[in-house]
């Protein structure tokens, strides 16, 4: 019978609550009015507001509204003024007029592909179920509306929805998950957020626990709800609400003297009577009645009726169900069995005419004990209608288990796409990390091959110099072995036999005549010359030999002289004599060849130098090798320096030289390149 | 003087042979004392043959000498130095006139240090009348050098750089341009110690930390090769 109290008590109040929030969603975007058919309507609204006019004139406005917001062209504003309206409509209770508007709202929404509109569309339309009592069809509206607000991740409003859906499914009795669902919504909730949500589902889980029996856990509740009300909105009646709530535990637990009290606080407040007439009819009655229980007899009749009074005077029928009997139990303990039963069938008409099924029980309970005559009656009407009571609820159950079930393959086939998105991305990565990787692989791969080519070239440009330098020996060789034959011949040959004639002509005493001697003596003397001439000759021819030792130098100039003409500057080659080159090894000569090829390519490349000096030095115990050009230079620091310095350094590192290379901006470059003369000359002995 | 003189004349050029018989007939008609008896060689083979099998119990007295002559047919006597040593030990009392073209001081040096020939006769520094002169000053036991020897000989009496017969050996070599891979074979000692020799040869010859071509040139300046 209590129970009955919360639902009439609550049920329409947190739909006010959940109204407003929702239209407060909306109004957030309309920021500015941006055409006339806008202000129009808005006129057309702010009219609506005013008190005085009837339901008719109110539904005229509305559907003057509604013609306006049609012409409408933006797709946005027309689906805001539609939403507007109906909200109106569903305070005016012209349900029909509602969904009509509804389902426009909703293809307006899915149009704009506005997920939040959307949202909004399944609140309202919970609302409306649960303002009609189609719990199940409510609880599913709503869980749509968590549904797309979760999508759209507003988790405010999911809490909210969430505690809508507890409240739905306490009215339905399905205790275990309301409660659940009150706890999710306290989960999603944090601390900065509005208070009043957190203060509905604290007390959500108060009346929760008071219907499971559950007192203790009841109080905590309410206790909790009513810490937080000092920092909800002023002007409400949460404490009273509480306090009433908190009441009718203790007059469970049968502590009627705590129960009055706690009334006695809630009923403090003096404006209660003429502001909330409704709570305090309830307030005054509920007091009584523990009263009544308590077996204090002060003016309880009086008192109940004054409960009666205002809530016949509000057409609350609900309450006038309830102080009827009230009534009927209070003539019932007075043995005016008359008056009793009279309270007790009223209760039973209203509330069969409501169809408030608990109310119906309660009323046939009462009406078996006033009518003893009719009380079997009475019982099998009870037993019947608790009976299809009870299996309706089963039913009802049942559907929310569907619902709950289907929006869990929902959630859970959503949960599989996104498992699978990630799979794919996941994958798709995978792939392209793998193809990166490929083509990284296949770069290197191909750097690889270029500079193993490189190094072939390398190779073969050494045998390159290798032939020159055997090309040059040969040349060389033949050369001084035909200079020295040729000298031979001159000598041996030529020479014995001039001698040997002049000898023999000098002493053939053929001339007698003075002048003629003369003569011949200048002849004889001539032949001599002619033959120390060829003596010379034939010295010289082998003499030149030595200059056949220089080979590698002169490849050296050889070379310059050919670069120099390329990259057109002068050049200088100096060397000391004192450097035996053939006793040096051909590989530290083929790579100083080569060091001095790859600066002089260097310098033609990017030096763009007037002058290049090429020295071979040996001072003390080192050998040096030094290229100066007067080229731009280059930044020594700059780490890519190319591959032909490079080169230079792996060269000079495999004939354990060192290696130095100074260059500035604009100031030109000096390679040294130095080797111990042991080393030099070591290589050569092996 | 002994009624005759005998007389080896060794030269592969027939007209050479012909020009040095001119030579001694003249002289012995320009001196009637001297009677000589002439015999000749043109080769190795047959001239070892006339200075090892003589038939009478004296020797020759006189040996003109060519030093370039092709080689004995066992490759035992390769030139006329060898050959001079032969008549050295087969005929002490010979007179040696060595008449060559070289006029490389190492050479002659050497030729000087194993022969000491009474004569050294630089053929084109001869004429016919150096020639006759230089055979009647040889018979009466005095000794000639061409120009060219005699210059070598003061030069090497004013210098006091004294170096041995292998350093002399190492110098030519390079001279001629024997590369230093192939001088052990030719010198008894290793590379370093060619080397070594080399080092001290540039230091003896005040051009150190110079190239080879200097230290010959300055060899050959010196009168050494």
């Amino acid at each position: 019978m209590v129970l009955r109290d919360f639902y009439r008590c609550y049920f329409p109040f947190a739909i006010l609550i959940c109204l407003n929030l929702s239209c407060n969603q909306v109004d957030n975007s309309d920021y500015i009015i941006p055409c006339i058919e806008c202000s129009k309507i808005e006129t057309v609204l702010d009219e609506f507001k005013l008190n005085h006019l009837t339901k008719s004139q109110k539904l005229d406005l509305l559907n003057e509204a509604y013609e306006l917001s049609t012409q409408l062209k933006v797709d946005s504003l027309k689906s805001l003024y539609i939403f507007k309206i109906s909200n109106k409509m569903l305070k005016l209770k012209e349900y029909s007029s509602f969904r009509d508007l509804s389902e426009e709202y909703l293809l307006l929404a899915e149009e704009l592909n506005d997920t939040m509109r959307i949202a909004d569309y399944y609140w309202n339309m919970g609302l409306y179920y649960s303002k009609i009592e189609v719990s199940d069809s409510a609880f599913y509206s709503f869980k749509k509306a968590s549904q797309n607000f979760s999508n759209v991740g507003h988790k405010y409003y999911e809490a909210k929805m969430d505690y809508n859906m507890a409240f739905i499914l306490r009215r339905s009795k399905n205790y275990i998950e309301s409660e659940a669902y009150a706890f999710n919504s306290i989960s999603k909730l944090n601390s900065q957020e509005n208070k009043v949500l957190l203060y509905r589902d604290y007390n959500h889980l108060g009346l929760l626990y008071y219907d499971m029996k559950q007192y203790d856990y009841s109080i905590n509740y309410h206790q909790k709800a009513l810490n937080i009300v000092s920092v909800l909105p002023k002007g409400n009646i949460y404490l009273e609400r509480s306090l009433n709530n908190l009441s009718l535990i203790y007059q469970k637990q049968e502590k009627y003297d705590l129960a009055i009290e706690t009334l006695n606080e809630a009923l403090e407040n003096s404006s209660l009577r003429e502001k909330h007439s409704n709570l305090y009819a309830k307030l005054i009655d509920n007091k009584a009645f523990c009263m009544f229980l308590n077996e204090e007899d002060d003016n309880l009749l009086q008192r109940f009726n004054e409960a009666l009074a205002i809530r016949q005077n509000l057409e609350n029928e609900a309450g006038i169900v309830i102080s009827h009997s009230h009534l009927a139990q209070y003539f019932l303990k007075k043995k005016d069995s008359m008056k009793a039963l009279a309270y007790a069938k009223s209760a039973y008409e209203i509330s069969s005419r409501l169809g408030m099924n608990r109310d119906i029980l309660e009323s046939l309970e009462l009406l078996s004990k006033t009518d003893p005559s009719h009380a079997t009656g009475y019982m099998n009407q009870y037993t019947v209608l608790n009976d299809s009571l009870i299996q309706q609820e089963r039913k009802i159950r049942e559907k929310f288990t569907r619902i709950q079930f289907e929006t869990e393959n929902y959630m859970a086939a959503n949960e599989n796409l996104k498992k699978k998105n990630i799979w794919i991305s996941l994958t798709s990565g995978l792939a392209l990390f793998s193809l990166s990787l490929f083509f990284f692989l296949y770069r290197q791969r191909s750097k690889n091959k270029t500079l193993l080519l490189e190094q072939q070239q390398h190779g073969f440009n050494e045998e390159i110099y290798d032939l020159m330098l055997k090309k040059q020996n040969r040349t060389e060789e033949g050369r001084i072995q035909e200079r020295v034959r040729i000298s031979h011949e001159l000598h041996d040959g030529i020479l014995a036999r001039l001698f040997s004639v002049r000898i023999g002509l000098g002493f053939l005493n053929v001339l007698d005549s003075n002048k003629e001697k003369e003569q011949y003596d200048s002849f004889m003397k001539e032949l001599q010359l002619v033959e120390k001439e060829i003596r010379t000759l034939s010295h010289d021819l082998k003499n030149d030999d030595l200059s056949s030792k220089k080979d590698f130098t002169i490849l050296l100039s050889e070379l310059l002289e050919e670069q120099s003409r390329l990259g057109g500057f002068r050049f200088q080659l100096k060397q000391d004599q004192s450097i035996a080159w053939n006793r040096v090894d051909e590989m530290i000569k083929i790579n100083l060849y080569r060091m001095v090829q790859e600066a002089i390519c260097n310098i033609i490349k990017y030096a763009k130098a007037d002058e290049v000096k090429v020295s071979l030095t040996r001072e003390n115990d080192f050998f040096e090798l030094r290229i100066v050009d007067d080229g731009v230079g280059f930044d020594t620091n700059k780490k890519n320096n190319g591959i032909g310095l490079k080169n230079m350094a792996s060269r000079a590192n495999s004939i354990a030289a060192k290696i130095q290379i100074k260059s500035q901006v604009n100031n030109g470059t000096i390679i040294t390149v130095s080797i111990p003369t042991k080393t030099l000359y070591h290589e050569g002995k092996k | 003087m002994k009624e005759k003189n005998k007389v080896l004349i060794i030269d592969d050029h027939p007209l050479i042979c012909d020009a040095y018989r001119s030579a001694l007939q003249q002289v012995m008609r320009e001196h009637k004392n001297i009677n000589l008896k002439i015999e000749s060689a043109e080769n190795c083979d047959s001239a070892r043959e006339k200075i090892t099998n003589t038939w009478t119990e004296e020797g020759w007295d006189l040996v003109f000498l060519d030093i370039r002559l092709p080689a004995s047919k066992d490759r035992r006597v390769l030139s006329g130095e060898d050959l001079g040593e032969l008549i050295r030990e087969n005929h002490p009392l010979a007179k040696i006139i060595v008449a060559t073209t070289f006029n490389d001081n190492y050479r002659i040096q050497n030729i000087f240090n194993s022969l000491n020939p009474e004569g050294f006769l630089i053929k084109n520094d001869l004429d016919p009348k150096e020639l006759v002169n230089a055979i009647v000053k040889i018979m009466q036991g005095g000794v000639h050098y061409s120009q060219t020897v005699s210059n070598l000989m003061r030069k090497k009496m004013h210098n006091s750089i004294n170096i041995d017969k292998i350093d002399r050996q190492i110098l030519y070599e390079l001279s001629v341009g024997t590369k230093m891979k192939d001088l052990p074979n030719i010198v008894p000692l290793s590379i370093a110690g060619i080397e070594k020799r080399k080092r001290i040869l540039k230091e003896i010859f005040d051009v150190e930390d110079q190239g080879d071509k200097a230290l010959i040139l300055k060899a050959r300046e010196l009168g050494f090769i």
